[in-house]
């Protein structure tokens, strides 16, 4: 009991002054701005059909594609710039509380922080398309039309039938926000675990580096690089689905059935075990970790 | 004016102007051989273009935008501030900031128009150029300038406020794009507070068009007055 308020104690500590931080501040606005762009082609295609769409397809249809979970998850690096949160007042905590506990307090704000911003960004998409959505938990007529036509792969609008048949616009958003919370949470536990291991930079360029490696395995980049045919596209599709991050966050590079690609819940096992393992990297790190400095910033 | 010129962020800023009046050019549109005074247009088509509307508020504010949080942090302006007046100090600040904001879009814009004119004025028919033309490519140029200018000054009123670099280099960027969200999204009639519509001009602003002209002054002169202000109340603290 007493452990887990000290460590309730760390992650409050860690909360102090969020709300006002001009960084955290320009992160969210930012996020914002770039829902706009990103939810500029679900909006098109709403005015193109001039039918409303369901309030959370245009957060399925932005956020189901690739670039966008890149772009959405690269304003995390200027999030989580500061990690481990460092302050005169961290020595006092660390002579009441073990290191672990307070590397737990780290974990658990990442955790709080990552959810925050995603759940803002759904609201924000929500918002921003407003004008034309309805809030009904069903399909709407633009999706359909979406789905059976050719505009929604000319567009990259990520809206097909085996989606609509298996799933519920809200069941389908909110497997979305888990398989971004995962891939987010993996993209700060690595920046969390390099700012420990090296510095702060070494930090940002991991995280930057884990989201070039997703956006190289994609597979349209991929069969660029590989010069690979049209026809062999299913075996790049199953290799990058398997062994990209980025491709295990994005809703439709999953098993609906027809593929041999991962489901959503093999994609949730896979991100938890790296987390674990990148958890464990952090807590073997903080060993040697040298408090030396307790300045802040 | 010499402080201005010795910025390299100035210079990068109007780099990074020119490229993106080179990337925005509308290429198809050349139809050799070209018409007496098409590049002219094709020039006026690549300062619309979207990439140039989103270099403005980002590209404007880095060379000065910030220069109040670099002096205050560094501990230079408690030097500076003893060599010269209050008064003079904001004067100097604002006409700095606001020139910073226009110069780089000026020199791009002018570079962009003798590259324009070099390369494509041989490919047009012989033929008159109209005036009118040359004076309508003039003052699409001091639009983006003005715009420009009004985007540094906000920048120089947030740093004032906040003292801190994010805050200077971020939020004219997102009032920018507020004013865009604004009118794209929700008030598709509020023409007049749409900063792709202070460029392009082709609502109604007053029968002579003059509207906006005094539009963009009394905004440049308003922006100018309250970073003054938030400059003194800074200042007071010293």
């Amino acid at each position: 009991m007493g452990a887990c308020r000290q460590v309730a104690a760390a992650v409050r500590w860690n909360f102090l002054g969020f709300y006002k931080n001009p960084r955290i501040i320009m992160a969210f606005l930012f996020s914002f701005i770039l829902c706009f762009f990103l939810s500029e082609r679900a909006m098109t295609v709403a005015e193109y059909y001039d039918s409303p769409v369901q309030a959370f397809e245009p957060f399925i249809w932005t956020f189901g594609d690739a670039t966008s979970i890149l772009l959405c998850a690269l304003l995390l690096i200027l999030l989580f710039m500061d990690l481990p949160k460092l302050s005169p007042f961290t020595p006092y905590m660390l002579l009441r509380m073990k290191k672990g506990r307070w590397l737990l307090a780290q974990l658990i704000y990442i955790f709080l922080v990552t959810v925050l911003y995603m759940l803002y960004v759904l609201a924000v998409t929500g918002i921003l398309c407003m004008k034309k959505t309805y809030p009904g938990n069903i399909w709407s007529k633009t999706a359909a039309l979406l789905a059976y036509s050719r505009m929604g792969k000319d567009l990259s609008v990520p809206s097909t039938v085996k989606v609509m048949e298996s799933t519920s616009p809200f069941a389908c958003s909110a497997q979305i926000i888990l398989l971004l919370v995962c891939y987010a949470l993996t993209l700060s536990f690595l920046m969390l675990f390099f700012q420990m291991w090296i510095g702060k930079k070494a930090g940002v360029a991991a995280g930057l580096f884990y989201s070039l490696f997703g956006f190289l395995l994609n597979p349209k980049v991929l069969a660029v690089i590989l010069h690979k045919e049209e026809y062999q596209m299913f075996q790049i599709r199953r290799l990058t689905g398997w062994i990209s991050p980025l491709n295990h966050a994005t809703y439709g590079m999953h098993d609906f059935g027809y593929d041999v690609l991962p489901s959503i819940g093999q994609s949730c096992l896979l991100f938890a075990l790296l987390l674990g393992f990148l958890a464990w990297l952090s807590f073997r790190t903080l060993k040697k970790y040298n408090f030396g400095s307790f300045t802040g910033e | 004016m010499n402080e201005l010129f010795r910025e390299k962020g100035l210079w990068a800023a109007a780099a990074v102007y020119f490229a993106a009046l080179v990337i925005g050019f509308p290429y198809d549109q050349i139809k050799i051989p070209l018409q007496a005074g098409d590049f002219l247009k094709l020039y006026q088509e690549a300062l619309c273009t979207q990439i140039v509307l989103f270099c403005i508020p980002i590209m404007s504010v880095l060379p000065v935008g910030a220069v109040f949080v670099r002096e205050s942090s560094s501990g230079f302006l408690k030097l500076y501030i003893n060599r010269i007046s209050r008064t003079e100090y904001i004067k100097r600040k604002t006409m700095q900031i606001y020139l910073g904001g226009i110069l780089p879009v000026f020199f791009a814009g002018l570079f962009g128009a003798l590259v324009c004119f070099l390369f494509l004025y041989p490919l047009e028919l012989v033929g008159e150029i109209a005036a009118d033309e040359v004076w309508k490519a003039v003052l699409l140029l001091a639009r983006v300038c003005l715009v420009g200018g009004i985007m540094a000054e906000v920048s120089g009123i947030f740093a004032a406020l906040f003292g801190n670099f994010y805050m200077a280099y971020g939020m004219p960027f997102v009032g920018y794009y507020l004013l865009v969200i604004l009118k794209e999204r929700y008030l598709p009639e509020m023409y007049s507070m749409y900063p792709g519509e202070w460029i392009a001009f082709e609502k109604n602003w007053g029968a002579d068009g003059g509207g906006l002209w005094w539009f963009l002054g009394t905004f440049s002169l308003a922006a100018g007055l309250l970073h003054g202000i938030v400059l003194y109340m800074r200042l007071k603290e010293i």
